[in-house]
């Protein structure tokens, strides 16, 4: 069976585990809840195996072009969720990062024939650095997705109070404080990710910041959750502002991720 | 000056350059940077081209309202660690032990218990308890001041200090590092190379012979795999060589301060290893192997030979001038010199792909252009930049300061003693949460001293 169509089903389990936690907010049935992670646990599988394959087949790990990332990038999501749910007992946080990590395997999906072909490494990919800076960002990126996830619970549990399919999720403050850990973690996988890659740019191309659009706008990412991170400390920024400011950072995090790759062109742009 | 060093230090100015700084970098990502006039006249008209050339957006890193921005970002910092010193300092290293009751009892973790044992006595299992759990005690009159984790509070100074350590770096890499380019071909070499964005070429203390090039492309693909210079380093063209290095992509040569990078490569016009079929009715009489304008004999005749210009894409314009059409070798075609035992000189073209073509009747012999090789040339691009070391150190130091402010926290729990109750309230300059677990546990962990 061809890989691409092994993360086709991937991308059907995830959207099958999301229905039910979706269910379980309407209906106060544990059962739902349970079903949508023993799912995701099994779409986790099949999704890690089929990475495996990948790279098995392609004689290199899966991080060479947006295809291959994204594919990885949701798989990071589901990781960094399972993490979530079990440390911090938030199972019904897979109502909106599951549907999330399905969205970008689906999106990768759906990409045109020729993104998603095997290609071999041209030479300036061939290089451990390759795999720390990949993983360092995709982390990264997947920790402001779950910052992006609670900034939306907690936008709407704070305009709907009173909502009873609401109160399953964390109360606000905790919202608050599982946010502010996700941000900071991210930013330190982002702070990672950049310094792999200006060290990486200073062996490949001879300098290890060139102002490439990727660059900048992993820049601009990096201020907008340093900004939080001041705002939160020394504005005494709280709650609805913080929140309203990952979900800006999120999409700043997507135009970072795929908006450079397909519509600004520069030093990044084989990962197309 | 106070009001200016005030100004200097405000989170405000802070949030403000993050934004500026932000916006003006988007900008630059939309607008195409560092490009010869012309292109960017075509692309945005006459009338947006000059007002964009006014506000330095073709080259907006680099313009003077970019860099001052991050000047004054760096005064920020500055300002803002020279400020957050003094306070930090005596935080760690000496912190107040008296509070206010009321500063107690309006802290979100606070409580008050009653005391049903002697006081001393408790005391002392308490402060055993805390010493073993990692907190350091401070002592005066009835209360007692618990913390831990102060060093963390560094780790923020440590991530600000690390950013003016990268941006010096720059500064120091822009003002006195340069960056070129050169190009060698096989088989030469060259002491020289070009500054980057000028004609100017700068002597490079040494060297570089290329020995050989290599480039190897994946299979049924026109992908490269690699491609690899061999050079020599030496001190002048004529001498032995001080070293034998193979640069590659993504492996560098150090050389004297000078990294040399492999960055491209091509074809140049120039070939060798041509090889030239000789025949006489039909029958191969010698073969000649030769490079470009050396003359060379013809084995087993008296004539020689000698190949002026090669092309690889041979073509005729309209004018039947003789002209290459692409630096592929289409059509490759060798002009030839033949000086025949009476002296007497000739001249003609032989084709590789049409032997039979142009024949000239008088020549004694036929010529079969059977092979050879194009050289190739080879692109590195050459850094200096003293810089590195300090941007280097600075990378890592954010890592460490972003690592250490994330794993440990700074937080203080007073023990107030009144009579027979005292006041138990702590706070912690982050991770409220876990810190009122934390806070939670302690209490209910010294119940038992209090029995």
């Amino acid at each position: 069976m061809e890989l691409t169509n092994l993360f086709f089903i991937v991308a059907i389990i995830y959207l099958v585990s999301s229905i039910f936690y979706i269910l379980r907010i309407i209906v106060k049935k544990e059962i739902l809840e349970k079903t949508g992670i023993i799912l995701t646990l099994i779409g986790f599988l099949v999704h890690t195996l089929s990475l495996i394959l990948w790279t098995v087949k392609a004689k290199h790990a899966p991080f060479a072009n947006l295809y291959e990332s994204t594919v990885f990038f949701s798989w990071a999501i589901v990781l960094l969720y399972l993490f979530f749910a079990f440390k911090y007992k938030l199972i019904i946080l897979g109502s909106l990062l599951v549907p999330l990590s399905f969205l970008a395997i689906g999106a990768a999906s759906v990409l045109p024939e020729g993104y998603k072909d095997i290609e071999p490494l041209v030479p300036a990919l061939q290089s451990f650095w390759l795999e720390i800076h990949v993983i360092a960002c995709m982390i990264g990126y997947a920790f402001f997705s779950i910052s992006f996830i609670i900034g939306i619970i907690f936008l709407a549990k704070g305009k709907y109070q009173k909502s009873k399919f609401l109160n399953i999720f964390p109360s606000l403050d905790n919202l608050d404080n599982i946010n502010y850990k996700a941000v900071t973690l991210g930013l330190l996988f982002l702070s990672f990710g950049i310094i792999s890659g200006a060290i990486w740019a200073d062996f490949a191309w001879g300098t290890y910041w060139s102002w490439d659009p990727k660059e900048t706008w992993s820049l601009i990412t990096w201020i907008i959750y340093a900004v939080y991170l001041h705002a939160r400390f020394l504005r005494k920024w709280q709650g609805k502002r913080l929140a309203i400011l990952s979900i800006i950072g999120f999409f700043v995090v997507i135009f970072t991720y795929w908006g450079v790759n397909l519509l600004l062109s520069g030093l990044h742009s084989y990962s197309q | 000056m106070q009001r200016i060093f005030q100004k200097l230090s405000s989170i405000k100015l802070t949030i403000i350059l993050f934004i500026i700084i932000a916006v003006s970098s988007l900008i630059g990502t939309f607008i195409i940077q560092e490009q010869p006039q012309d292109i960017l006249k075509s692309k945005y008209g006459d009338f947006l081209y000059s007002i964009f050339k006014f506000l330095g957006f073709f080259d907006l890193y680099h313009s003077w309202w970019f860099i001052s921005m991050l000047v004054l970002f760096s005064l920020n910092i500055i300002v803002c660690s020279v400020d957050i010193f003094s306070p930090l300092y005596k935080q760690v290293f000496k912190p107040s032990v008296e509070v206010d009751d009321k500063y107690l009892e309006n802290l979100k973790n606070s409580t008050k218990i009653k005391l049903s044992t002697s006081k001393d006595k408790f005391k002392s299992s308490l402060i055993g308890y805390l010493k073993k759990k990692g907190y350091k005690i401070k002592e005066r009159e009835d209360t007692l001041l618990s913390y831990k984790g102060s060093w963390s509070r560094f780790s923020v100074l440590i991530v600000h200090l690390s950013f003016l350590l990268i941006l010096t770096g720059a500064l120091i890499g822009n003002l006195f590092g340069f960056k070129g380019y050169i190009e060698i071909e096989e088989g030469s070499c060259v002491g020289s190379f070009y500054l980057r964005n000028s004609d100017k070429q700068v002597p490079l203390g040494f060297m570089v012979f290329l020995k050989k090039f290599t480039v190897e492309f994946y299979e049924n693909k026109n992908i490269p795999k690699s491609f690899i210079s061999e050079v020599e380093i030496k001190d002048s063209c004529s001498s032995e060589p001080i070293l034998t290095e193979k640069i590659e992509v993504n492996h560098p040569f150090f050389y004297r301060g000078i990294k040399l990078y492999q960055s491209s490569y091509g074809k140049s016009g120039n070939i060798k290893d041509i090889k030239i079929q000789v025949i006489k009715n039909n029958i191969e009489i010698s073969k000649v192997s030769i490079v470009l304008n050396k003359e060379e004999t013809i084995k087993n005749t008296n004539y020689k030979i000698k190949v002026l210009y090669f092309i690889p894409d041979f073509a005729l314009d309209e004018n039947m001038q003789i002209f290459s059409k692409s630096e592929e070798p289409n059509n490759p075609a060798i002009f030839v010199q033949l000086i025949e035992p009476n002296g007497k000189i000739r001249e003609f073209w032989i084709f590789q792909k049409f032997p039979d073509f142009h024949k000239l009747k008088e020549v004694a012999f036929d010529f079969r252009f059977l092979d050879f090789k194009q050289n190739f040339y080879s692109g590195l691009q050459v850094v200096n930049d003293p810089g590195i070391p300090l941007v280097y150190s600075g990378c890592i130091l954010i890592l460490i300061g972003l690592f250490l402010s994330l794993c440990f926290y700074y937080r203080k729990i007073w023990f107030k003693f009144k009579d027979d109750i005292f006041i138990v309230a702590g706070i912690s300059n982050k991770n409220s949460f876990s810190f009122s677990e934390e806070f939670q546990k302690i209490i209910s962990e010294i119940k038992p001293f209090n029995l």
